[in-house]
């Protein structure tokens, strides 16, 4: 869906591969874009149903950003490892 | 001496600045349709109905046309881009003024969960931002066909739920985007509430837009 996913997939597997995290979940995060970074959340469908009545950001898993160079940076959260943790 | 110094001084700074900003001129022209002064095919939507040189293809303005246009076609575009009229981030930042037909929005909208039909290029997402830099709210769109329906919010929410969420999608609407209050980048994350909302819809991605106007796109599941 989001084109920067997948421009920057192969980056992103090695990033979990070297931070034992799990693409395969990361895969199924829910993702978030702008020009130069993809914020991926973790979507609890159950606090979704009040709709626009709650404006609670989804937790943030793991946030990755495109310097003025081209460089990716990763951003990890409180969040990263239970959710994409490979142990978890 | 010195007056007529100074008046002949800002006399030319103010032609320098106006063939300067000729180009940028030209292309506010274009994107907005109207105001069209030269070099616009078939232009006549819209604005001040100037003449427009339909024949040249070379961009230069015949003599007597120039004296058909009025100094205020030139000068309200530039006066509205150094004013920042009508600019989210002017707005949030300087205190701009919202634009007449962002006022003409706003006066529609008076409080938490007012409710508005307009034309469909009348409003855009930037507007709803320039709205949200005013008044500190949350505003979301939704567009029909030629037509947008504008639902005002407050702080921290917009009454839309689930349900009527697929009622506006069962009746033909598309969710167009929807606004959060704040400047930095956190407040562009979106929620889960976002996230059911727009899975009521057939549309795959919708976007949120800040005080700033800077904007990021969600997908739905």
């Amino acid at each position: 869906m989001c084109k920067l996913f997948d421009e920057w997939s192969n980056e992103i597997e090695k990033f979990c591969n070297d931070n034992n995290l799990s693409f395969d979940k990361v895969k199924k995060l829910s993702q978030c874009w702008g020009k130069d970074d993809l914020i991926l959340q973790y979507y609890d469908k159950e606090k979704g149903k009040t709709g626009l009545l709650d404006e609670t950001p989804m937790p943030v898993v793991l946030w990755i950003k495109r310097d003025r160079n081209g460089e990716l940076s990763f951003e990890q959260t409180e969040h990263t490892k239970k959710y994409i943790g490979k142990a978890s | 001496m010195n007056d007529w110094f100074t008046d002949y001084a800002e006399h030319a700074l103010r032609v320098i600045d106006i063939e300067t900003h000729w180009y940028e001129l030209r292309g506010w022209i274009t994107k907005n349709g109207r105001h069209i002064l030269i070099g616009e095919e078939g232009g006549s939507s819209g604005g001040a109905g100037k003449s427009i040189d339909k024949s040249a293809k070379s961009d230069i303005i015949k003599a007597e046309e120039v004296n058909t246009m009025t100094i205020s076609s030139i000068d309200t575009p530039i006066e509205q881009k150094h004013t920042g009229k009508g600019n989210p981030n002017a707005i949030n930042t300087f205190g701009a003024e919202l634009n007449n037909r962002q006022k003409e929005l706003l006066e529609q909208l008076p409080e938490f969960d007012s409710r508005t039909t307009v034309p469909k290029d009348s409003v855009n997402m930037a507007d709803l931002s320039a709205l949200t830099a005013e008044t500190g709210h949350e505003f979301a769109m939704f567009t029909k066909s030629n037509e947008r329906l504008i639902v005002r919010g407050n702080e921290t929410m917009v009454n839309i739920d689930v349900e009527e969420a697929k009622k506006l999608a069962k009746s033909g609407y598309k969710w167009s985007g929807h606004t959060h209050p704040g400047v930095d980048s956190n407040c562009l994350l979106a929620s889960a509430g976002d996230k059911a909302i727009l899975e009521c819809f057939e549309q795959k991605t919708s976007s949120i837009y800040n005080s700033k106007g800077n904007f990021r796109t969600f997908e739905r599941e």
